[in-house]
């Protein structure tokens, strides 16, 4: 019963993400089109060096990999940190946490509301393309498992991250800088583009340790092919980063609401 | 009035349009500079992106790190042109959902204009030194080029204007368009950052026809790299064409408006 109301928060998402078909049928439409360039970038990548795999990964592999990591990006949309930030700046978040329930889990729910109908779409106008571009995936039931894992920890992860992006409204005014850095970080660390097997080995180990392979490109890249101490090592720094992420929202909320002064009305 | 006078008077307005918006955003410095930074910083991250991508991979079809430098240059440009001085036309949709059309009918100067020019993204002034750093670094620099950077950028920018119009015009059509127009937008600047050599056939035709990007990034870069007339003709040809569309449409989808009744004080 004391939960109830976090799913009633996911639901009244998931129904106005539905509601917004027009949105989602752009960003599916969206996504196939990537998914074409990065067939048509690595083929001729690949064609130039001579080479069928690169670190045992083929073509279809790459663009696998950026099919599941693309579309697991693009489902958190709207960015949680703009809304955060918009209420902080609006004021409508005194509203908010007069409410009896907590704020980052009320923001929480409605991140998970927003994924459901996003993750849907998005994969499968994406792996539609990836069909027709490439050819089906061969996805094991262990890659299929640990790839869900690490897929629900990576939106954990992205969620506490943004929402405390978003909460740095309270001292900035103006959060997108940070956004953008994030993103940014996203889509040079987290295999948006290039996928970390293509880096620079001096350069991989490095990235290893960052935040951003452990989002949306880790379940990406155990999906496409199982190795388990990968999985090992994506596991641990998911649930490193996340517990930084969540002790940096908790702590910029309970600072930050300090700020705020209600006068009625 | 004259037609040139009538265009020197808007320009004029739009340049004072922008002064004041900047001005504005200036009286929060650490927001300002944040924002513009922060952009700087944006666009560097993408051209480290390709960066690592060329150490890896030295070369696609011949197409190396320079080429993606000129590329991001010009891209950068025109983005920070259109958004400097006309960043409204990439709020249409939110406006038109908003009612908030009402205000600019009420004046006696051209909506399309209006709503365009009364808006600047601040952050696009990062882009624009962005977009003037890597050139200097990274491209050979001679006045030729650096004049074809100016007027090809320019050019793209009017293609990059027209696109944004006709996609977020689109909300006179169907509620809940932003995402998708900002989806769309998104996807010509996916396309103006990809080594443009492997853009052929299909996909070529895409960008010719859907998603201008063989006008905002293609010619753009092979004007820079091997200056040819023609080339620039058919940039000139392509802006004219898609400003002429997007006044045009915005015109005819304006008919479809209609007002919310909203009551606001405007600042």
């Amino acid at each position: 019963m004391r939960y109830s109301k976090y799913l009633s928060v996911a639901k009244i998402n998931v129904t106005e993400r539905l509601h917004h078909s027009s949105n989602l049928a752009g960003r599916a439409l969206v996504v196939m089109v990537r998914i074409w360039i990065f067939t048509t970038l690595y083929t001729a990548t690949y064609r130039t060096i001579h080479a069928t795999t690169i670190h045992g990964i083929d073509v279809a592999g790459i663009v696998w990999m950026l099919v599941f990591a693309q579309s697991f990006r693009q489902s958190g949309w709207p960015n949680t940190a703009a809304i955060i930030e918009t209420e902080v700046k609006s004021g409508t978040l005194a509203y908010s946490i007069n409410r009896p329930y907590s704020y980052l889990l009320f923001h929480f729910w409605s991140y998970f509301g927003r994924v459901g109908p996003n993750l849907l779409i998005n994969i499968g106008s994406a792996a539609l393309a990836g069909i027709i571009f490439v050819g089906w995936p061969s996805i094991s039931l262990a890659s299929a498992g640990a790839g869900l894992v690490l897929l629900a920890m990576s939106f954990v992860l992205d969620f506490f991250c943004a929402c405390a992006i978003g909460l740095l409204a309270f001292w900035t005014e103006d959060t997108s800088a940070f956004q953008w850095l994030y993103f940014k970080g996203q889509l040079i660390f987290g295999g948006l583009v290039l996928p970390l097997a293509l880096f620079p080995d001096a350069l991989r180990r490095v990235a290893e340790w960052l935040p951003f392979p452990a989002m949306f490109y880790s379940p990406a890249r155990l999906l496409v092919s199982y190795d388990g101490a990968l999985f090992k090592w994506f596991l641990l720094m998911q649930v490193a980063w996340t517990s930084v992420a969540i002790l940096m929202a908790v702590f910029l909320f309970r600072r930050g609401v300090r700020n705020v002064e209600m006068n009625g009305g | 009035m004259l037609p040139w006078k009538h265009a020197v008077k808007r320009i004029r307005l739009s340049l004072y349009f922008t002064r004041t918006n900047i001005l504005a955003a200036m009286e929060f410095r650490t927001s300002f500079i944040v924002q513009v930074i922060g952009m700087l910083v944006n666009d560097a991250a993408v051209a480290m992106l390709w960066y690592i991508f060329f150490q890896s991979f030295p070369g696609v079809n011949g197409w190396g790190w320079q080429d993606t430098a000129i590329l991001m240059a010009t891209s950068t440009l025109s983005f920070s042109f259109v958004f400097i001085f006309f960043k409204g036309a990439g709020d249409i949709a939110v406006i038109v959902r908003q009612g908030e059309l009402d205000y600019y009918l009420a004046f006696p100067a051209d909506v399309l204009w209006h709503v365009s020019a009364s808006r600047s993204r601040i952050d696009a002034i990062g882009d624009a030194l962005f977009a003037f750093g890597i050139f200097f670094l990274f491209t050979p620099v001679t006045f030729v080029t650096f004049a074809v950077f100016l007027i090809a950028s320019l050019a793209a920018a009017g293609v990059m204007y027209g696109f944004t119009v006709v996609t977020q015009s689109l909300a006179f059509y169907t509620p809940n368009i932003e995402d998708a127009s900002r989806d769309l937008f998104e996807l010509l600047l996916g396309f103006s950052f990809y080594p443009q050599n492997i853009f052929t056939g299909g996909i070529r035709a895409v960008t010719i026809f859907v998603i201008p990007a063989f006008f905002t990034a293609t010619i753009p870069h092979r004007l820079i790299a091997h200056f040819a007339w023609p080339a620039l003709g058919v940039l000139v040809l392509a802006a004219i064409i898609a400003v002429t569309v997007a006044i045009l449409f915005f015109r005819y989808s304006l008919r479809r408006y209609e007002s919310g009744n909203l009551m606001v004080t405007r600042g």
